[in-house]
């Protein structure tokens, strides 16, 4: 179908597509984990922008934001985050540096509303909860494994 | 029991089998992929070869070259690599996102733990397709390629 065209900037198909598209297209992370669908998109009222989109899902009724910012590429087949949400450490087993066990992250205390975080609350079967500053993990991964 | 010490140098930093078999087997992405079952000694040369890995019951089992030993600890054996293996069953999607399939087999580099081609199957008829490495661009909790799922289709052609 052809298009009449009325605007000030070149209109290429190529390299813009139709928003629409993306609503209950997957959300997927920089490591290739599938969170959730696209459930609104949302756009700047002044700067008619994308500025992020709200997702919705599997099994949950909580809504998530994610700002334009952590958006790696978005297509009419899916959007791909470039990060991995600090939320999904949830449940994660931490680990000493010798490989011990010793507990799973119950709590995620980010910086704000940023994907940062200053500390993660583990909670151990046997002892109470404590805290983890960021600065003490080694690396994040299948666990978390501490300096 | 007295052990009469013959001729080991630095005895305190050495550990035993036992120090080894029985312990969780972590990858370097933090996974635990198993129990660590038997040593592998060459009897030529004395030297350690590797390990072998309890995956678990109904599981095959998983040799691995002490070149991927990253080091042993008190709880836990820590490998250097992500043994490719765990690839399998993992879905592959392309550049912007479209699933292309899972990874249904691995052809590896020689014994390594190099991959060469991920093979997957493709639309309704199931067709085998082979996807080499070379389009591979990450590998984390799924498989992204770095080209279009209409491009693989392409060169399969």
């Amino acid at each position: 179908m052809k298009i009449e065209v009325l605007s000030e900037s070149l209109y290429s198909p190529e390299r813009t597509f139709d928003v629409m598209k993306l609503r209950g297209k997957k959300v997927i992370t920089s490591k290739g984990l599938v969170m959730g669908k696209v459930k609104k998109v949302i756009v700047g009222r002044k700067s008619f922008n994308i500025e992020g989109i709200i997702m919705g899902r599997k099994f949950s009724f909580k809504k998530i934001y994610i700002g334009e910012s952590y958006f790696q590429s978005m297509s009419e087949k899916a959007l791909i985050l470039s990060i991995e949400p600090s939320f999904l450490l949830i449940g994660k087993k931490v680990l000493n540096n010798e490989g011990k066990v010793i507990g799973k992250v119950k709590e995620v205390m980010r910086k704000g509303d940023s994907n940062d975080f200053e500390s993660l609350i583990v909670k151990s079967f046997w002892k109470k909860s404590f805290t983890v500053k960021s600065g003490e993990i080694k690396f994040l991964g299948k666990s978390i494994v501490l300096k | 029991m007295v052990r009469e010490k013959i001729s080991v140098e630095n005895a305190g930093e050495l550990i035993t089998s036992d120090d080894i078999l029985g312990k969780e087997v972590i990858d370097a992405e933090g996974d635990f992929i198993g129990i660590a079952e038997s040593v592998f000694i060459n009897p030529k040369n004395l030297d350690f070869v590797g390990i072998s890995i309890d995956k678990g019951f109904l599981k095959k089992g998983l040799m691995i070259g002490k070149e991927y030993v990253k080091n042993i600890t008190p709880y836990a054996v820590f490998l250097n690599v992500r043994p490719a293996y765990l690839l399998k069953g993992m879905d592959i999607f392309d550049i912007e996102g479209e699933k292309v399939g899972s990874v249904k087999e691995l052809i590896l580099r020689d014994n390594k733990n190099q991959i060469k081609k991920i093979i997957t199957s493709l639309g309704m008829l199931k067709k085998r397709i082979e996807i080499d490495a070379q389009f591979i661009k990450s590998i984390g909790e799924n498989v992204f390629l770095n080209v279009k799922k209409r491009e693989i289709i392409q060169l399969m052609r």
